[in-house]
């Protein structure tokens, strides 16, 4: 097969480069280690295929996902390479490339244009490396015809080259990967040291005189900017960051958010639903069936569904903030505060895109150049409330807080981070212990927004939202509503007046969680049927209470409905909501980049951590009705006292990982 | 001229690169080295994280981050 590799430094434009070649929308965005595995595609305009790899430094891997692009490289001797450079860090990407020539491989290299203010000579640039060179916008598909002419002519054989030697030299450096591929086990020694300076230097020399030839002026410095005296500042980039997670939720579950819901709400409800009802009432369809499309469908996937905007919505934040650059600065100020409950400032992007999809979040985890950091941040990942638990907050918290409830979902919110922060501390001072970490990583400078670049993917956002209502929601509403009208013995039970096979089994788990205030069987099997996807939550709510969409909120505060709640269990099932098992599809990643026994880890620790908190909120609230908000502000004093005492053991210094030494 | 530890100069003074030490992981070194971070080099620190533990450093036109550790094994002198 005809494979192109695209292979360059992160953040140089790879990804963006590869849609514009293949049509794909494969995730872009400024920050370093964004592509954590490879994706294939064929050209619309060539014949090739082509594969976009993680971003490399160099051929010496140093996290995961630098390692798939190694593999990948060294596995595939008959692919042609790309080698993408972007003319603002020119200098630090022909490192990559001149490793690339010296493997043997044939390619070619693209520039991909990013910054107007910088001059270069590109036919000096091809004369002195003496291969091809193309110049581009990675962005702009009619300045790929050079580029097209080039690879249209391209032959595909083996090439000749010793990699052997290759691998000699980067043994020699100390580069514990080709001292494995080489079977080398001796340690390493300073001859190594000083072999690795000098290989790196003379490479750095060979360059600057080829740029010095080729008249490389750069006058901009990468990553500076004006604004950063304000956003990085000690003291203004916290508050600075919560300001604007508060615009973005205010935006979001308040103003612009639910007034497009409750349109969207209003339009499914009472225009599609009850048109739909009503054609299959006169058509004589059987009373089972117009059951099913009203309540099964109509009001449970119709309940989901109305949320769509502020999913959409939060997907669009958090693609703005990723675009502009914003995230590298937030890992910058973190950083040190998340090594403490070792993590890395890097862990912050899997973090906040948690808040989006935690399966995808996980993913992003490969970036992590430690594995037990690595495991640590995407076993994290579910304690960030993803965009699927957003109607729970929504519809629960709306029907008892009002107005009140945008303080709710803040809190709930830091509650999850808080968590997420305690269990890697544990985890750090248990099973998972740092090792060494780095946090070398370059600035990427701001960038405007692409409102392109945005639509496409809060429209993409919006299909794979939609896509996964029209499949797994919507069959997964359709079993439980199925569960909740059939009984054991396979009778309608509207008709047989006996218990549903849900009513059976949420009756049977319910004692457990009575001491989190919600013992009713509608909201246990809510909970069950959220195992699969936390969407449903909602519309099993809808389908139990047997409600519309419009009067879910009025439902639940009834006593008579079959899922109800008090305002301090309604809190508790939201906290349960947030910290419970994650999703099935997020298991499986798990299970997938972190092996069984963590996927059952996670499983076994949220619930139990789940179960406690809430039960935690649940008693506090309790104790605030019954004996004032004094008693409360005292139990919750001797719990911070006790709690910090815990800290403080865990927190016991341990010898440091660079020195071995208890260092400051 | 006085040598320092990176992590221990002032800011927004520019210094030069003397080496990196022999007794740090040879991971963080290569990727200090190809960052740029060799003899030579100038380099300026403009800005330290909320706890400093993180600095952002200017060098060859390209501002960088790294951990109080990793810069406390690049000295410098100037």
């Amino acid at each position: 097969m005809d494979e192109i590799l695209i292979v360059g430094n992160p953040n140089t434009g790879k990804s963006t480069f590869f849609n514009t070649l293949t049509g794909e929308k494969v995730h872009t965005g400024n920050f370093h280690g964004v592509t954590v595995s490879f994706t294939r595609a064929k050209s619309k305009f060539t014949q090739h295929t082509f594969v976009d790899l993680p971003g490399i430094y160099s051929l010496s891997p140093n996290s995961y996902e630098e390692k798939v692009s190694i593999d990948y490289i060294l596995s595939h001797k008959k692919s042609y390479i790309i080698c993408l450079c972007n003319n603002q860090t020119l200098r630090r990407n022909l490192l990559l490339a001149m490793e690339l020539i010296k493997l043997g491989r044939k390619i070619l290299i693209v520039i991909n244009e990013v910054g107007n203010d910088i001059s270069l000579d590109y036919n000096k640039l091809k004369e002195k490396l003496g291969i091809a060179v193309v110049n581009l916008k990675a962005n702009k598909l009619k300045s790929f015809n050079r580029l097209f002419d080039i690879l249209n002519k391209l032959e595909f054989t083996n090439t000749n080259s010793n990699e052997i030697d290759f691998y000699k030299i980067k043994s020699l450096c100390g580069c514990e990967y080709y001292r494995k591929l080489l079977n080398l086990n001796d340690s390493i020694s300073q001859e190594n040291h000083k072999y690795l300076e000098n290989y790196i230097k003379l490479n750095y020399e060979q360059i600057d005189n080829i740029l010095a030839c080729c008249e490389y002026k750069s006058k901009k410095i990468i990553g500076k900017s004006k604004i950063d005296k304000i956003i990085l500042n000690k003291y203004l980039c916290l508050p600075i960051f919560f300001c604007i997670l508060f615009v973005i939720f205010y935006l979001t579950f308040f103003s612009v958010g639910k007034f497009l819901s409750n349109n969207l709400r209003y339009l499914i409800q009472n225009i599609i639903g009850k048109n739909v009802v009503n054609f299959l009432y006169n058509q004589n369809v059987p009373d089972f069936l117009i059951a099913l499309t009203r309540d099964g469908i109509f009001n449970g996937v119709g309940s989901v569904i109305s949320f769509l905007p502020q999913v959409v919505m939060l997907f669009l934040f958090l693609d703005i903030l990723e675009q502009t650059g914003y995230i590298s600065r937030l890992a910058f100020c973190l950083d040190d505060t998340l090594k403490n409950v070792g993590l890395s400032g890097r862990s912050v992007y899997t973090l906040i895109m948690g808040f989006g999809c935690s399966t995808t979040a996980s993913l992003t985890a490969r970036n992590m150049s430690d594995k037990n950091a690595k495991i640590k941040t995407a076993l994290l990942s579910p304690y960030m409330s993803c965009s699927a638990k957003l109607p729970v907050y929504a519809v629960i918290g709306g029907a008892f807080f009002g107005a009140q409830n945008i303080l709710i979902i803040a809190l709930i919110y830091i509650l999850g981070v808080i968590i997420a922060l305690l269990m890697s501390l544990f985890l750090e001072k248990s099973k998972l212990p740092s090792n060494k970490q780095t946090f070398i990583m370059e600035f990427p400078s701001y960038q405007k927004v692409s409102i392109k670049h945005t639509l496409s993917y809060t429209l993409q956002s919006a299909l794979s939202f939609l896509v996964r209502i029209g499949s797994v929601i919507l069959s997964l509403s359709i079993v439980v509503w199925l569960l909740q009208n059939i009984s054991f013995s396979l009778t309608y039970v509207k008709f047989s007046g006996q218990k549903s096979i849900l009513q059976t089994l949420g009756e049977i788990l319910a004692p457990i969680f009575s001491p989190l205030g919600f013992s009713s069987w509608g909201a246990v099997s809510a909970l069950m049927a959220g195992l699969v996807a936390k969407e449903v939550i909602v519309s099993s709510i809808a389908i139990f209470n047997g409600v519309n969409t419009s009067t879910i909120a009025e439902s639940i505060v009834l006593t008579s409905s079959a899922v109800h709640f008090t305002p301090a269990s309604a809190i508790s099932f939201m906290v349960f909501c947030l910290l419970y098992c994650p999703c099935i599809s997020t298991l499986v990643t798990f299970k997938k980049e972190l092996g069984t026994k963590w996927a059952v880890f996670s499983i076994i620790s949220q619930f139990l951590i789940a179960y406690v908190i809430s039960m935690f909120t649940y008693t506090l609230f309790k104790i605030t009705e019954l004996f004032g908000y004094v008693t409360t502000v005292i139990c919750v004093i001797i719990f911070i006292i006790l709690f910090y005492s815990l800290i403080h053991y865990l927190k016991r210094k341990k010898n440091c990982a660079y020195c071995n030494k208890k260092c400051k | 001229m006085k040598n320092f530890f990176l992590s221990d100069v002032k800011f927004n003074t520019q210094y030069t690169i003397a080496n990196i030490c022999h007794d740090i992981d040879i991971k963080i070194k290569t990727r200090l080295l190809e960052f740029g971070f060799f003899c030579g080099q100038k380099i300026i620190v403009r800005n330290k994280s909320l706890r400093n533990g993180v600095l952002l450093v200017e060098l060859k036109n390209q501002m960088i981050s790294l951990r109080k550790e990793e810069a406390s094994c690049v000295v410098v002198y100037g």
